[in-house]
């Protein structure tokens, strides 16, 4: 590779370590990250997760094939997990959400 | 597959455990994140997957091609002719015949020759302008001897497939992708803070943002703008150009903060580009991948501004010209590049942007606010359906006295959150980025969990597509 190539690209390599002040962090926080922010999402979107596994499901032509069955285990865990987060009260904050805006819009 | 949805947020996450699961085996992780990518391209249409297939194996035989005749000056031009006509004959194919063959007609007809050329349904794949210029971009490069021809098709086949920038850009160069795909990962080098608030940001601006404006006044507005006067028209201009730059900015926002998730880098695309002084300024700030793709790959070989005055005109005119037909098949495109062409090439002759530069504080916001508009102004035309509806809207902007449908504060609101992004310090997010790189991260996610389940639930019903997948 013929040196200016380098140059830009170690250019570009360092600009954002310059630009993050050398905060780059390792893989198992980074897993972590993305773990505690799935979880948190999914307590409060638990209603179009459920919409979403039951769109899966519904999308797969035979329910008998082991797509089909997948598909279901996921619909089964979403309505139970949208059943535990209704209880907790954490379900109800996404449609408290959508209203208060319906309110901005049309208020 | 669309990037605000649940079934790229599954797809992400596996992605995610694999591609770093298997980072101690460099074929393997390149092999599956090809398959990652191309099965994500494949979910509009599979049919897609082999023209991208074939789009790739082109610029690597080129490649190879060049290499193997180094030294034959001649040879390695033809190779490099070659591929490139390959790689824009595509382009033409799927983009630009049925508007070709279409004004052919209407050009018989009106010259009295009734004749009725073929014209085919050609479905126009998704993305196909941006892996375009990514593979003309790596030929030339290889053949102006910036990077070395990749020996490895794997490797090619990764950098023009690389899913989070496939569809919709950056236009990521090879000089940037390659080194980052041959050196091993580096599992202890993630900018995982940056990359939350990036992909946080851009789903904020296109669910929020970009879609509320779209549905609740832009399409409406520009659908029919014969029934709407001075204000509606204005707010719409206006309203339209928030909504591109949170639905374009976003996708590059996303973009990059997924490809720093999984260890790679890309540069910046946008860069507050409504707080240019300049309209030079302003393409320095929108869209900067394409824009310097323009720059390096077609204004600087047509000689740039070294040829005397009027000859840079003819070059920013003509770049600018074929800038705009890189947007899309129409007229209204081609006048949009028009009018930025000439934009720069007065603003050239007049020295705006060096005076521009110098001013006062108070000089710098009068530029501001006269290129914003102008910049509106070619929105105009690349927002209309056709010349009709552009000239009926400049029309009714003159109509002071017209009712306004569209003077609310939700919209307002809006156009102001929108805009609010350019007057902010300009390395906002890599703040924010920094400083949530120090506490935990634990917490950083869950903040981020929980912005993202808030702005899944402010959007609109429905996921729109991104403007930029139809260029």
């Amino acid at each position: 590779m013929r040196s200016d190539a380098n140059i830009v690209f170690e250019r570009h390599r360092n600009e954002l370590d310059v630009t993050q002040g050398g905060r780059a962090v390792g893989l198992g926080r980074t897993a972590a990250m993305i773990a505690a922010g799935a979880v948190v999402a999914a307590l409060f979107a638990s209603a179009p997760l459920r919409d979403w596994a039951f769109e899966l499901s519904f999308a797969v032509e035979n329910p008998d094939s082991p797509l089909g069955t997948v598909s279901s285990w996921i619909l089964a865990a979403a309505e139970t997990w949208h059943g535990w987060m209704e209880d907790l009260g954490s379900a109800g904050v996404y449609q408290d959400v959508r209203l208060w805006l319906e309110g901005l819009r049309y208020g | 597959m669309l990037f605000p949805t649940l079934d790229f947020g599954v797809f992400f996450l596996v992605v995610f455990a694999v591609a770093w699961g298997i980072r101690n085996q460099p074929t393997g992780r390149k092999l599956f994140l090809v398959a990652a990518s191309y099965f994500f391209y494949g979910y509009w249409d599979w049919r897609f997957c082999f023209l991208l297939a074939v789009s790739s194996l082109i610029n690597y035989t080129a490649g190879m091609a060049l290499a193997r005749y180094e030294g034959d000056e001649r040879m390695r031009k033809w190779v490099v002719g070659l591929a490139v006509a390959l790689n824009l004959g595509i382009l033409g194919w799927f983009k630009y015949y049925g508007f070709f063959i279409q004004s052919l007609n209407d050009m018989l007809i009106s010259a009295g020759l009734e004749r009725e050329l073929p014209l085919f349904e050609i479905i126009l794949p998704v993305g196909i302008s941006f892996f375009t210029f990514q593979g003309i971009s790596y030929v030339v490069d290889v053949y102006r001897r910036v990077i070395p021809a990749t020996p490895s098709l794997l490797n090619l086949l990764l950098y023009i497939s690389f899913f989070p920038q496939l569809v919709a850009g950056p236009i990521v160069r090879a000089q940037i992708f390659l080194p980052q795909i041959e050196a091993p990962p580096r599992p202890d080098r993630i900018f995982a803070s940056l990359g939350a608030v990036l992909v946080v940001v851009g789903l904020f601006k296109k669910v929020v943002i970009a879609n509320y404006l779209a549905t609740e006044m832009v399409d409406i507005v520009f659908y029919d703008p014969f029934f709407y006067g001075t204000v509606d028209l204005l707010l719409a201009v206006w309203g339209y150009a928030v909504q591109i730059y949170c639905d374009f900015s976003a996708y590059s926002d996303i973009a990059i903060g997924v490809a720093l998730l999984l260890g790679f880098r890309f540069q910046k695309n946008f860069n507050q580009p409504y707080r240019a002084i300049s309209i030079q300024d302003f393409w320095r700030r929108w869209h900067i991948s394409l824009s310097s793709w323009l720059r390096d790959y077609l204004y600087i070989p047509l000689g740039g501004s070294r040829v005397g005055p009027v000859k840079t005109y003819r070059n920013l005119l003509v770049t600018m010209l074929l800038g705009g037909i890189w947007h899309g098949a129409a007229w209204t495109f081609v006048v949009w590049g028009a009018l930025h062409g000439i934009g720069l090439a007065l603003e050239r002759a007049s020295g705006w942007a060096r005076r521009a530069e110098s001013a006062s504080l108070l000089g710098k916001a009068i530029a501001v606010v006269l290129v914003f508009h102008f910049v509106c102004l070619a929105w105009i035309f690349f927002r209309s359906t056709d010349f009709e509806y552009a000239w009926t809207y400049l029309v009714n902007l003159t109509d002071v006295g017209a009712p306004s449908e569209f003077a609310r504060p939700f919209i307002i609101g809006l156009i102001a959150i929108g805009m609010s992004f350019h007057f902010v310090p300009h390395d906002t997010v890599e703040r924010t980025g920094r400083l949530l790189a120090r506490v935990p991260l634990v917490l950083t996610g869950a903040l981020a969990g929980l912005a993202i389940a808030l702005i899944d639930a402010l959007g609109p019903e429905g996921v729109a597509p991104f403007i930029y997948f139809q260029f």
